[in-house]
C-alpha cells in the first residue's frame, strides 16, 4: 500500500510539474523513474522491459531522416512555391501554407514542420505588409490537425499504434478521414475569419511573385536523395502491415539508407539531429506508467471507468474523445496518452481486444485535436509562438486560445459525429 | 631578472650626434661586430634590419624605435641603445626620439619579447621616458632603468591596448555605431559608471539587430529579389540601448594572463578581442591583431 501511494504521488507530481513547466520534463520523468527503481516499486529488469523500443526507434529514425533532409532547402522551396502558386493573394497563401503544413506534419514531426514553415510564413506576411500572427496561429493549428492523420504524424499516434498493434494503413483508414474533414472545415472557418482582414495592394503581391524559389534549394543532390528516401519510407509505412514489419524497422531502414546516400557519412552530425532529450522523456515516461500498471492502479481505474460508462462502448468512446480533448488542451498529450494506453488495454481485456478499437481512435482524435485547445496544448503551438516572439510579434495565451479553442470544439464535434456514424450507428 | 643585467653598458650612446636611422643602426652594428663573431657581414645585418623596418610597426609610443633583426647562427640577445641629441625624422616622417636596436636568434622569442616589453613600458611611462632621453651619459641611463625588470613571462599587460574606449549600457546603438565608426574599431567593452566590466559588444551584435530572427531561421535569403537591409536597425538606432544587444563578457583576461592562454581562449572561442580586467574594472583590451603585431611579428 505504501508503494501504491508513493507511486501515485510521484506520478501525479511529475504530471503537475510537467504541465506547469516548473522543471525540464525529461529530467522530471527520469527523476520519477529513478525513484521508482530506488524504492523498489519496479525492478530495473521490469523497467527496461517496459520501454516500447518500437516507439523509440521510430522516433530516432524519423529524426535522422528529417534532420538530414531539412538541410536541402526542400521545405522552404515548397513554401515559397506555394506562395507563388497562390499568386501572392494573402488568404490563399495563408490557407495553402497551412494545408502544406498539415500534409508535411502528417509525415514528419509537427515541431520540425513549424520550425521550417513558420519563418517562411512570417517573411511572406511581412513582405505583404501584413501581421504574421494569423499565419503563425494557422500554421500551428493545421500542423496539429495534419499530425492526427497518420501513425507517424504525432507522438500520441505513435504510442497508440505501437501499443495496440495498429499499422500505418489502419490509421489512414480509421483516423485520416476524420482529420481530412477537420482540415477542410478548418480551412473554411479561417477563410471566413480572415478573408476580409487580409487585403493587400497589387504591388505587394508582385513582391511575392518576384521570389525565386529555385534559390531556396541549398543542395540539389541532397534534395533528390531526401525526397526519394522520404517517399520510399512513406511507401514502406503504408505497406509495413502487409510485410509484417514494425514501423520502427521502416524508419530505421529509411534513416540508414539516407545516411548511406549522403556523401560525407558524418555520423556524429546525423546523430546530433536526434533530440535525445525527447527520446529519454519517452523512456522515463514508459517506466513511470509501468509502475502504475505493476501496482494494479491502472486496473483499478479501468474498472472504475467501466462502472461510470456502464460498459456502453459508444458512450465510452465519445466520453473518451472529449475527456482526451479537454485534457490535452491543458497538459502535454504525450504523458496523457501514455497513461491512458494501459487503461484502455485493461478495458480491452474485459470487453474483447478488437471490440475496443474505436476507443483507440477516440483517444487518438481527442488527444491530437485537443492540442489546439490552448497555446500550451501542443509543442507546435509553443514553438510557433516562440518564433513569433523572437521575431518581434507577441502571441498571447488568449490570442492563440481564441482561435485554438474554437477549432478544438469544431474538430471534436466533427470527430464525435464521425465516430458515431462510422462505428456506432 | 633586471633589465640592466641584459644591457651592455658599452653599447649605450647618449646625446648621440646621429641624424638618420641608418647612422644609429651603423653605430650599434659596429659595436656588435667588435664583440661577436658571426658569419654575417655588417652590411648583411643592416640589410636584414632595414628589410624588417619596411614591414613597419617598429615605432613604439613616444617615438621609441625598435629596429631589429633575427640572425642565423647567433644565439644571444644583443641590445644597442642610441639616444640622439635631437629627434630624428625617418623617411615616412615619423619622429624618433630613441633607438633600441635588437639583434636576436632566429627562432627564440621569449627573452627578446620580454625585453622588448620592458622597453615598451619605459616608452609608455612619460616621466620615466623623458628622464631616459635626457640622460647625460651611460651611467645615467643605467640609473634610470635600474628598477625595471624583465618579466619571467610575457603577459597580457605587455601587449594589450591600455587606453580603452568603452560604452555604457544606457547609451544608444547610435552612439555605439558612431564610436566604432569614428575609431575604426569593431569591439568595445560595456562598463558601468565605476568602469566595471558588465558586458561587451561588437559589430556582429549590431548586425544581428538588422537580421530578423525569422530570417536567421530560414537560413538563406537570396530567393528574395529585394530586402531592405538594416531597415529596422537604422530606424531604431536612437531608441535601442546598448544593454539590449550586449553580451555577457564570459571570457576575460587578467593583466598577468600568459600569451599562450590568451591565444588559446581566442582560438577556442573564436574571439577577436578579449577584455582585460583587474578587480572587476576594465584595464585594457587585447585583440588578435595585438598577437600578430606584438608577438608573431614583434
Amino acid at each position: 500500500m505504501v508503494h501504491i501511494i508513493l507511486a501515485v504521488v510521484i506520478f501525479v507530481l511529475a504530471f503537475v510539474v510537467i504541465s506547469f513547466e516548473w522543471m525540464n520534463k525529461t529530467i522530471i520523468v527520469l527523476l520519477g523513474a529513478v525513484v521508482y527503481l530506488l524504492t523498489g516499486i519496479l525492478s530495473q529488469h521490469r523497467a527496461f522491459e517496459s520501454v516500447d523500443w518500437n516507439v523509440i526507434f521510430l522516433l530516432v529514425g524519423m529524426m535522422i531522416i528529417v534532420g538530414i533532409s531539412r538541410e536541402s532547402g526542400m521545405f522552404q522551396y515548397i513554401a515559397v512555391k506555394a506562395a507563388k502558386i497562390a499568386k501572392g493573394e494573402p488568404i490563399r497563401i495563408l490557407l495553402l501554407l497551412s494545408v502544406i503544413t498539415a500534409i508535411i506534419s502528417a509525415v514528419l514531426d509537427n515541431v520540425t514542420t513549424i520550425l521550417i514553415i513558420t519563418p517562411v510564413s512570417i517573411l511572406i506576411a511581412i513582405e505583404l505588409g501584413l501581421s504574421p500572427v494569423p499565419f503563425i496561429i494557422s500554421n500551428a493549428i493545421a500542423s496539429n490537425i495534419g499530425g492526427t492523420a497518420t501513425l507517424i504524424g504525432d507522438p500520441p499516434n505513435i504510442l497508440i499504434g505501437s501499443a495496440a498493434g495498429f499499422s500505418f494503413a489502419d490509421f489512414i483508414v480509421n483516423v485520416a478521414p476524420a482529420a481530412g474533414i477537420a482540415l477542410a472545415v478548418y480551412a473554411l472557418v479561417f477563410y471566413l475569419l480572415f478573408r476580409k482582414k487580409l487585403k493587400v495592394s497589387r504591388e505587394q503581391k508582385a513582391r511575392i511573385m518576384d521570389f525565386d524559389e529555385m534559390k531556396t534549394i541549398t543542395d540539389r543532390g541532397l534534395l533528390i536523395k531526401s525526397v526519394s528516401v522520404i517517399v520510399l519510407t512513406v511507401v514502406g509505412f503504408t505497406l509495413h502491415g502487409v510485410f509484417h514489419l514494425e514501423p520502427a524497422t521502416i524508419a530505421i531502414a529509411g534513416a540508414v539508407l539516407l545516411m548511406i546516400l549522403t556523401r560525407e557519412h558524418d555520423v556524429d552530425r546525423f546523430f546530433k539531429e536526434v533530440e535525445w532529450g525527447t527520446i529519454f522523456f519517452f523512456i522515463g515516461l514508459f517506466i513511470l506508467v509501468e509502475g502504475l500498471v505493476e501496482l494494479g492502479v491502472v486496473e483499478f481505474l479501468a474498472a472504475k471507468s467501466l462502472e461510470i460508462t456502464k460498459g456502453d462502448l459508444g458512450r465510452t468512446s465519445i466520453l473518451l474523445l472529449w475527456v482526451s480533448g479537454v485534457f490535452s488542451a491543458f497538459v502535454d498529450n504525450i504523458p496523457y496518452v501514455a497513461t491512458m494506453i494501459p487503461l484502455i488495454k485493461n478495458i480491452g481485456q474485459q470487453m474483447g481486444e478488437h471490440a475496443i478499437d474505436p476507443l483507440w481512435w477516440s483517444l487518438s482524435l481527442g488527444a491530437c485535436f485537443g492540442g489546439n485547445g490552448t497555446l500550451i496544448g501542443a509543442s507546435a503551438n509553443v514553438v510557433g509562438a516562440g518564433i513569433a516572439q523572437k521575431s518581434g510579434y507577441n502571441i498571447s495565451f488568449l490570442e492563440f486560445t481564441k482561435y485554438g479553442a474554437l477549432m478544438t470544439v469544431i474538430t471534436l464535434v466533427i470527430a464525435s459525429g464521425y465516430m458515431y456514424l462510422r462505428y456506432f450507428l | 631578472m633586471k633589465l640592466i643585467s641584459i644591457l651592455d653598458r658599452d653599447c649605450i650612446y647618449t646625446q648621440s650626434p646621429v641624424t638618420t636611422k641608418e647612422e644609429a643602426i651603423d653605430l650599434v652594428l659596429h659595436q656588435f661586430a667588435a664583440r661577436y663573431k658571426v658569419k654575417q657581414q655588417t652590411t648583411e645585418m643592416k640589410h636584414a634590419i632595414l628589410e624588417r623596418e619596411k614591414l613597419g610597426g617598429t615605432l613604439l609610443e613616444n617615438g621609441m624605435a625598435v629596429p631589429h633583426a633575427r640572425l642565423e647562427g647567433f644565439n644571444d640577445l644583443f641590445i644597442g641603445i642610441v639616444i640622439p641629441q635631437n629627434p630624428v625624422t625617418d623617411e615616412s616622417g615619423a619622429v624618433i626620439t630613441s633607438f633600441i636596436v635588437f639583434l636576436t636568434t632566429k627562432s627564440g622569442t621569449s627573452l627578446y619579447l620580454k625585453t622588448l616589453a620592458a622597453f615598451a613600458r619605459v616608452g609608455m611611462n612619460t616621466a620615466l621616458y623623458s628622464r631616459f632621453l635626457s640622460s647625460p651619459d651611460r651611467d645615467a641611463v643605467i640609473e634610470t632603468l635600474k628598477d625595471l625588470y624583465v618579466e619571467k613571462e610575457l603577459t597580457v599587460k605587455d601587449i594589450m591596448s591600455p587606453e580603452v574606449l568603452s560604452v555604457k549600457p544606457g547609451q544608444t546603438i547610435k552612439d555605439l555605431i558612431n564610436l566604432l565608426y569614428k575609431h575604426r574599431i569593431s569591439y568595445v567593452p560595456v562598463v558601468n559608471d565605476g568602469k566595471e566590466l558588465i558586458g561587451e559588444v561588437n559589430i556582429n551584435d549590431l548586425l544581428k539587430i538588422g537580421i530578423p530572427n525569422y530570417a536567421v531561421m530560414i537560413g538563406k535569403l537570396d530567393f528574395l529579389s529585394h530586402f531592405e537591409p538594416f531597415e529596422e536597425l537604422l530606424n531604431n538606432e536612437d531608441k535601442i540601448p546598448v544593454s539590449h544587444i550586449m553580451r555577457k563578457a564570459d571570457s576575460t583576461l587578467l593583466p598577468g594572463t600568459t600569451i599562450i592562454e590568451t591565444a588559446l581562449l581566442m582560438t577556442k572561442f573564436n574571439r577577436r578581442h578579449l577584455p582585460v580586467v583587474e578587480n572587476g574594472k576594465i584595464v585594457g583590451v587585447v585583440s588578435f591583431m595585438d598577437l600578430l603585431s606584438k608577438v608573431l611579428r614583434a
